[in-house]
């Protein structure tokens, strides 16, 4: 039965194309409610537990938020978080809604306060993996490095796991751009390998070391600079190579063209509204 | 050509070309105008490939029946023609279908296929021969069949492959203090993934502007297509036949390649081509070998038609790659339905993952949503792992698995992933199945106490499996954190020896490391589930109107699929709705079998 509700659901999906999908909102939510009222119908009649019913929805929620529908993702998991007599812990439902509301630019803090209250109102005794992500997206939300949020003790977990600990170095790391702390940045990015890294990672790195070379001594090439020869147009669709030609422009004293500068700004709020800070470290 | 030639086909009346491999039995007409062969009497529908191929004209009940009965290579190309069989009432017309089916039939396969498709095969995901010519759940199967469609894009050689890694310095040295730059290995395994099964490359489905040479749009087309010589992707000239050739049309353009590309690679180009009519194919120049396919076509002529290419699933158009701006945002939504909306997608103008990946474009959108599914995925395997062992959170993980713990888990390796098979070529492997991948996350931990970070945490993929002949196993693996084509031929792998209760097993690209739980994540079922049900949509979708006896019945005869009552479909029910027709015909042929000649 669930396997069909999730059939459902992604075949209504597939017709939207998934880019437009407000378009058809309406005829998918009412296609939601009726094939949920159907499947609560069925779960009823086989004496579905609460615990089954609850996997339902998360599955359902999950499915949607595969889509990057998030929506109705939103809805299921409330549903799933609202439904009495479940007897698992539901925290990470309210990692998926943080997740999710960063996703698309919010603060995540609304989020975050619901997973706090409702964990002192349900203690559970093992959570340590959920505490682990929580302490994550603690830091997240709040926009500060690490070790402005965690306590010692949470740091040690999060580094003991590993799971978190290099997502969370990026936050410190973008942190620090954005503070304009290029020295600290570069810290820690001198641990890592990034000449084969993706290309948005390379290219705060690259930011980095624009920011905190010797002017004598501008020898080695840019990591984004072999990309950016071979693909000279895609500077007009990609914030990357945008900024890797803005780069390039003041290594070679060319000074900033506010034109492109305007432009990244653009791609930055079309494409990758989460890379903002990188407009504020060039300013 | 093709919509005239098939218009032409439906108006000569009905044809019923079948292919026979071997029995050399008849086929029926029935006078509801379905129609049936007598192997799929005997064996059912989903046997005797070859015959399956048919055609049917629907709107002629009672006209005359053709069947060619021919043997066809592998590639879908006749060999032999064994007979032809008639059933008529008026042979003037009957010649007329003749002629044209033998004309048909002994036309080279290109062109066969530009007229009605490949021949006489119902492969999933695939083209018949002509349309109807197949049913729904041969081409379109919502079962795991469909992803026999993927099977060339599941082994990870470097053009199934991320143009980046997460990471490159994981075995630089014996012990990195934190030796991740990337950090979301998980995320970057699902995007491989994503790509495995729902990406459908077409180097070759191109849009070509108006032009005629010497002019802008010309120049403009040409200058794109030099830029892709560089970036090492599939590019088409037009006007001139080789480089030589261009230099002395165009000087200026001449004088771009050579800017372009670099005196010393245009002179081995010129040079060394491994010709074949118009086409170089050179080894790219890169440290992973990628063919660079350049092609000139209408050396000879002035002026270019137009031919315009549109996207089979939303029949929009395929912008020319020189009008870059409209080219690339064509591309970006492509590429996303992909990476982030998890939909299948053809991705026009690249043959492969590796070129794509390539142009910092798609690295930047593969690469920040590789970010977004790490967290994703994290917090589902949170959540479906709960019944099952979340490897990261439990103490003594970092333990070697026991025996039971492993044979539980090549228990799933075995049924879901195909036998690794060296001695055949990567074309040929893995034919039959099964074409899945699996992520799976593992703990380990250094051997030497003192040295950098104790406790590793890893997401790899799992693609393969092959059981050696002392015993030992081993787990094919694809590891984001390694270069393009250094996970193929299973050399990246986990190696179980049952037999060393200490270590009993090992990762080869962490040989200093002491491999502890794994896990095959639990998410992987229903994300594959996912694809595979996606694929089938997008299929039905594709082919709405090619359909032998409709899709989505329902009840219904003869509804098209794809773009009707969407959240009506159940595929469990459309299976059973396919199978109780082909009952139904065949016990319609048993009380009333059809003439036979």
């Amino acid at each position: 039965m669930k396997k069909t509700f999730l059939l459902l659901l992604s075949a209504i999906l597939f017709s939207s194309s998934a880019l437009a999908i407000s378009a058809k909102q309406a005829l998918i939510q009412n296609a939601i409610n009726k094939h949920e009222k159907n499947i609560l119908a069925a779960m009823k009649k086989k004496n579905a537990s609460q615990d089954e019913i609850f996997e339902t929805y998360v599955l359902a929620a999950n499915e949607m938020k595969a889509y990057s529908a998030f929506k109705f993702a939103r809805q299921f998991y409330y549903k799933a978080i609202d439904l009495d007599g479940v007897t698992v812990d539901k925290s990470r439902l309210f990692f998926s809604l943080i997740n999710m509301d960063l996703l698309e630019g919010k603060s995540g803090k609304d989020s975050y306060d619901e997973l706090i209250h409702y964990q002192k109102k349900h203690k559970v005794k093992d959570r340590k993996f959920v505490n682990l992500t929580a302490h994550y997206y603690k830091v997240l939300i709040n926009q500060k490095l690490s070790s402005e949020v965690l306590s010692k003790t949470e740091l040690q977990e999060i580094e003991k796991d590993f799971t978190y600990f290099t997502p969370l170095k990026w936050n410190d790391i973008q942190i620090h751009v954005s503070r304009k702390d290029f020295k600290k940045a570069l810290d820690l990015l001198s641990t890592m390998d990034m000449n084969r890294a993706p290309i948005n990672q390379k290219i705060i790195s690259d930011l980095v070391t624009v920011k905190t070379e010797e002017k004598s001594n501008k020898t080695n090439p840019l990591l984004c600079e072999p990309q950016f020869k071979k693909y000279p147009g895609s500077q007009s669709a990609s914030y990357t190579m945008k900024l890797c030609k803005i780069l390039l422009d003041e290594r070679f004293g060319k000074g900033f063209n506010p034109s492109d500068v305007e432009k990244l700004a653009k791609l930055i709020e079309q494409k990758a509204p989460t890379q903002k800070f990188l407009l504020d470290a060039l300013k | 050509m093709k919509n005239l030639n098939v218009f032409i086909l439906v108006l000569l009346g009905l044809v019923f070309i079948s292919c026979e491999d071997g029995t050399g039995q008849n086929g029926y007409i029935y006078p509801n105008n379905e129609y049936q062969t007598t192997d799929q009497l005997q064996y059912g529908a989903k046997t005797n490939e070859c015959y399956r191929a048919r055609y049917a004209l629907e709107n002629n009940p009672e006209a005359n029946v053709e069947q060619l009965i021919c043997e066809r290579d592998e590639n879908g190309n006749i060999t032999k023609k064994r007979k032809v069989t008639y059933i008529t009432r008026d042979e003037s017309t009957l010649r007329t279908i003749t002629n044209f089916a033998t004309s048909f039939l002994n036309k080279d396969k290109e062109t066969r296929e530009k007229e009605g498709g490949e021949g006489c095969k119902c492969e999933p995901m695939g083209e018949s021969c002509a349309p109807k010519s197949c049913t729904c759940s041969e081409i379109c199967p919502a079962t795991a069949e469909i992803l026999k469609s993927r099977q060339s894009y599941i082994r990870p050689t470097a053009e199934n492959s991320m143009f980046y890694n997460n990471s490159s310095s994981h075995n630089d040295t014996a012990y990195e203090t934190y030796p991740l730059s990337g950090g979301y290995c998980s995320g970057h395994v699902r995007q491989r993934q994503k790509f495995t099964y729902l990406a459908d490359f077409q180097p070759d489905l191109r849009s070509t502007p108006k032009m005629k040479v010497g002019d802008e749009t010309w120049k403009k087309y040409t200058k794109a297509e030099i830029d892709g010589v560089v970036q090492q992707r599939k590019t088409v000239f037009h006007g001139f036949k080789d480089f030589t050739d261009l230099k002395e049309k165009d000087p200026e353009l001449g004088d771009y390649l050579k800017s372009q590309l670099g005196v010393e690679k245009l002179e081995d180009i010129e040079k060394n081509p491994h010709m074949s009519g118009y086409r170089y194919k050179k080894k790219g120049d890169t440290y992973w070998s990628l063919l660079n396919d350049i092609e000139f076509k209408n050396p000879d002529k002035e002026k270019i038609p137009a031919d315009t290419a549109y996207e089979p699933y939303s029949g929009k158009r395929i912008p020319p790659m020189h009008e870059e701006a409209e080219y690339r945002e064509f591309m970006e939504r492509q590429v996303q339905l992909v990476s982030r909306y998890s939909q299948p997608a053809v991705i026009p103008g690249f043959s492969n993952l590796l070129e794509l990946s390539a142009d910092p474009q798609y690295d930047e959108i593969i690469g920040s949503n590789a970010a977004i599914d790490w967290k994703h995925y994290a917090e589902l395997d949170d959540d479906m792992a709960r019944k099952g062992t979340r490897i990261v959170e439990d103490k003594g993980h970092d333990k070697p698995m026991t025996k039971k713990q492993i044979e539980d888990m090549m228990k799933t390796v075995k049924e879901r992933m195909p036998e690794f098979d060296p001695s055949k070529s990567k074309e040929e492997w893995n034919k039959g199945g099964p074409w899945e991948t699996m992520p799976l996350s593992f703990r380990a931990k250094n051997k030497d106490a003192t040295a950098g970070t104790q406790h590793l945490y890893h997401a790899v993929e799992v693609w393969a499996w092959k059981k050696l002949p002392d015993g030992k196993e081993w787990i094919c693996i694809a590891d984001p954190n390694s270069p393009p084509g250094g996970n193929d031929d299973c050399n990246v792998r986990f190696v179980i020896d049952p037999n060393n209760e200490a270590e009993p097993i090992t990762y080869s690209e962490w040989p200093n490391r002491t491999i502890g739980k794994m896990m095959l994540e639990p998410s992987a079922e229903g994300q594959n589930g996912r694809y595979m049900i996606q694929l089938a949509h997008a299929c039905r979708h594709k082919n709405k109107n090619n359909f032998y006896m409709g899709c989505d019945a329902k009840g219904k005869d003869d509804v098209n699929c794809g773009d009707k009552d969407y959240e009506s479909i159940d595929v469990d029910e459309l299976e059973r709705d396919a199978n109780e027709r082909i009952e139904r015909q065949r016990r319609k042929l048993e009380e009333a079998p059809g003439e036979e000649s």
